[in-house]
């Protein structure tokens, strides 16, 4: 392709990009080439590296080394205010309108000048506008626009501000189908008239609908470069997922009756996509693992498992010491406070529960002893959780527990707050997966998040343990390392809805990798449903 | 009551509402930021205070602008404390108040032990309109006061305009509503605050000073009398904005103007009653106010 001079005076070019956060090496080595008037896609799991990339070209973060350049000068932005200006702009996933402001005065809120010109500021955006064909209401307060309206007017915003190069951070991850390809119009129109556009995703579909060029990312490390139209959907889903360690063998354990059901589950939340029909059973005795790109549902799905969320329709069952049951209705609320089934009733029935942010179930002010204390009510109706057990075989020493799961230090009177995020994280594995009687069911998202290799061991250890001894484990994860490092079945969700149902043996890179960018799981060409909006 | 008994109480309310518009206006630029500054009443006393010292030196104008440098001195440390070093918002505001209604008594004894005459000093002197303020009821109203009552007006004016055509204005509103998109956008979310608490600080130590150099021409201990307090009251009845803090500054300016100016008509109830009035009223006022603005925060926050 050629390229005008001036066009060459715009391309970016970073060069052996690394960025370290202390210990954690996010991106490393990774050169990447943005040139004009084209979509060039970022594509990567998540924690692969896509947003440290783009934080670091849009001057939020600084490279640990390397080089960057824009149009052969070399282009080291202070901040993102400095970016802006050289014409490289952000934005970010969960935009950056301030909802009262309309349009014209979030353009006009950033500046030099101490007066603001409205209507000089309104016929600009009005101009950018037209170029980009887009139609938003630039007078109306942004919190008052739909999410898509609100997106295209940023997009808007930060083209009248001057950018040439737009890095556009999953802006597709809350957009329905529709939506989708109308914002790839306007993409492709302002690429026509010379924009750079950075797009991250991790749907490999819009990667084929939309870019030309293609940056794969896997832990960090840059995994392909290039043009996007020689690549098959298959190829990049191998690439995205990278390749996985040999798995280790694992013991025959006899699989059980069904602990933990889920029939014809449909749940809604704003954080995740909406479960629509999710069938899911879990064996006494066996580990099964939840993959999935994040926001595919899986989220949702433990929260509705848990009883966090009570589903619209569906039952989700646990057969425990006495059968739980959540009966989705329009009246689940009225039903829970009826004294239904909830998260309580369901923990009183041998229910343990990682969630995936730590911080949902640990109490920092309270003290270690009190923090094991504090759910295990299982034996006895209030379990006062100041007072020393005695004698209880169901909560072992706290000093005992504490240290069979290394949370340092193992004192039972600090605070939980005192503790490191990882023994944090060791301090809720012993609460859960600690105690003395075996869990019926085992629910844990992201169990090892933020733990050394041999804690992390550990836990799945232990997890895989109390499924030999007849528990329900489900692992869910976004990290498909610790999904297959225990999982007997991996059980793949995208769109809200399970995709893939595979035991470990057939669990290969490439079907999880199609299965969680919601490829058909044959290499079959694709319907053309996805090329063109639904009507 | 006489036709010149209502002028001279709408009159004296004009007057009285000056120092609370004042202060007022400033307090509307830290709520809109999204803070609060419960230090007025100290920031006010310390203004009310220094004015008088510095009124005793220089000067009436010298009077004014020592408070508006006392407030902003204490509102540099309030910013210091509550956004650098993270202490409580109110905490720190109360002990302003506090700190300065102390204060300020104790630095007045040094200063004026007891027993001695107390010391008085010049008001800012009126500006004749000539003819205008002898016009009949208009004239002594709006022709007859004193130019502190014109300055507050003014800045009601330069308030709007800052809010609606700057920069400033726009961040302002930006951080107050939504600092996280606010500093996403690249406003600077810690400098646009501190900078409202400075604006409010200078602007309450201004509003002590005309309390005293403006109509008194003396300080007493407790000279403002809750009076800032009454501000924030008026500031969250006017929802921060120019106008509706005008609107309930004059509200209780008027009926605290009618208490003292009626204590003299023989309406055969007790003073205490009249006295009360002002600070009944700005409750039952505040919340029927906050009533409707909930009822139309909770209209904008479910879902559509």
């Amino acid at each position: 392709m050629t390229i005008s001079p001036q066009e060459a005076g715009r391309v970016v070019e970073a060069r052996s990009v690394s960025k370290s956060y202390g210990p954690v090496r996010a991106l490393h080595e990774v050169s990447i080439t943005v040139r004009p008037g084209a979509v060039h896609a970022l594509v990567g799991e998540n924690g692969a590296g896509k947003s440290t990339l783009a934080k670091v070209l849009a001057g939020i973060e600084p490279p640990s080394s390397g080089a960057i350049s824009l149009g052969g000068v070399p282009y080291v932005p202070r901040d993102r205010a400095e970016a802006k200006r050289r014409g490289v702009n952000m934005v970010p996933q969960q935009l950056s309108l301030v909802g009262e402001l309309s349009l014209v005065e979030n353009y006009l809120v950033v500046g030099s000048r101490p007066f603001v010109n409205r209507r000089s500021a309104r016929s600009l955006l009005a101009a950018t506008l037209d170029r980009a064909r887009v139609e938003v209401d630039l007078d109306a307060p942004t919190a008052s626009l739909t999410h898509s309206h609100r997106q295209l007017g940023e997009i808007v915003v930060a083209l009248a501000e001057g950018a040439h190069t737009l890095i556009l951070d999953e802006p597709t991850a809350s957009l329905g189908p529709l939506e989708v390809g109308g914002l790839f119009e306007h993409l492709r129109s302002l690429c026509e008239l010379g924009t750079a556009i950075v797009l991250i995703t991790h749907r490999l579909d819009e990667v084929r609908q939309v870019a030309d060029d293609l940056t794969v990312l896997s832990h960090g490390l840059e995994v392909h470069h290039g043009s996007a139209t020689g690549l098959r959907p298959t190829e990049i889903a191998r690439l995205m997922v990278g390749e996985l360690p040999e798995l280790a063998p694992r013991a025959a354990r006899t699989r059980g009756a069904v602990t933990l059901r889920a029939e014809a589950v449909v749940a809604q939340s704003t954080r995740d996509a909406r479960l629509d029909g999710v069938d899911l059973a879990v064996h006494a005795g066996e580990v099964v693992g939840l993959a999935g790109v994040a926001g595919s549902g899986q989220n949702l799905l433990l929260d509705v498992l848990a009883g966090f969320v009570p589903p619209r329709s569906g039952t989700v069952t646990l057969e425990g010491s006495r059968t739980v049951t959540i009966t989705g209705s329009r009246a689940s609320t009225a039903a829970a406070e009826r004294g239904g089934a909830t998260a309580s009733t369901l923990r009183a029935a041998g229910l343990a529960w990682i969630p995936e942010d730590r911080r949902d179930a640990v109490v920092p002010t309270m003290s270690l002893r009190e923090n094991l204390a504090v759910y295990s009510s299982s034996r006895g109706r209030r379990a006062d959780a100041r007072s020393r057990p005695q004698g209880s075989d169901d909560v072992s020493a706290p000093a005992d527990r504490l240290a069979a799961f290394d949370v340092r230090p193992p004192r039972p009177e600090l605070l939980a707050a005192g503790l490191s995020g990882g023994n944090q994280q060791k301090l809720l594995a012993a609460r859960e997966l600690g105690a003395a009687k075996t869990p019926n069911a085992v629910l844990a998202y992201g169990p090892t998040q933020g733990l050394d290799l041999r804690a992390a061991q550990a836990i799945r250890e232990r997890l895989v343990d109390l499924a030999a001894d007849g528990a329900a484990v489900l692992v869910a994860s976004h990290d498909l390392e610790e999904v297959l490092g225990v999982a007997d079945r991996v059980v793949v969700m995208f769109g809200g809805r399970i995709v893939a149902d595979l035991p470990i043996a057939e669990a290969t890179t490439e079907r999880l990798g199609r299965a969680m960018a919601g490829l058909p799981a044959d290499d079959t060409p694709r319907p053309a449903i996805s090329e063109e909006p639904a009507p | 009551m006489s036709v010149e008994l209502w002028v001279a109480i709408i009159a004296g309310a004009l007057a009285l509402a000056a120092p609370l518009v004042l202060a007022g206006i400033g307090e509307g630029f830290v709520e809109r930021a999204g803070r609060i500054n419960l230090g007025i009443e100290g920031m006010m006393i310390m203004g009310a205070l220094t004015g008088v010292w510095a009124g005793s030196l220089a000067g009436p104008l010298a009077g004014l602008v020592a408070g508006l440098l006392v407030g902003l001195v204490l509102a540099v440390v309030m910013n210091l404390l509550v956004y650098r070093l993270h202490a409580n918002e109110i905490v720190i505001g109360l002990g302003i108040t506090m700190l300065g209604l102390g204060l300020s008594t104790y630095l007045y004894q040094l200063w004026v032990p007891s027993g001695q005459t107390n010391v008085a000093v010049a008001t800012v002197p009126r500006v004749d309109l000539g003819p205008l303020s002898e016009l009949p009821v208009v004239g002594p109203i709006l022709f007859g006061q004193s130019p502190l009552v014109y300055l507050a007006v003014v800045l009601l004016v330069v308030a709007w305009a800052v809010m609606r055509f700057t920069r400033f204005g726009l961040a302002v509103r930006a951080v107050g509503t939504d600092p996280a998109s606010a500093a996403l956008r690249g406003v600077r979310v810690e400098r646009t605050g501190a900078s409202a608490l400075l604006i409010g600080g200078a602007l309450a130590g201004l509003g002590g000073a005309v309390i005293t150099v403006g109509t008194i021409g003396s300080f007493t201990p407790d000279i403002t009398a809750g009076r800032g307090y009454i501000v924030l009251a008026v500031v969250i009845m006017g929802r921060s904005r120019p106008i509706g803090i005008a609107l309930g500054a004059l509200l209780f300016a008027f009926l605290q103007s009618f208490a003292l100016l009626s204590q003299s008509t023989s309406l055969q109830l007790p003073s205490e009653l009249y006295q009360s009035l002002p600070y009944l009223v700005t409750l039952v006022v505040l919340v029927i106010t906050s009533r409707s603005q909930m009822r139309r925060l909770f209209k904008t926050v479910r879902p559509a």
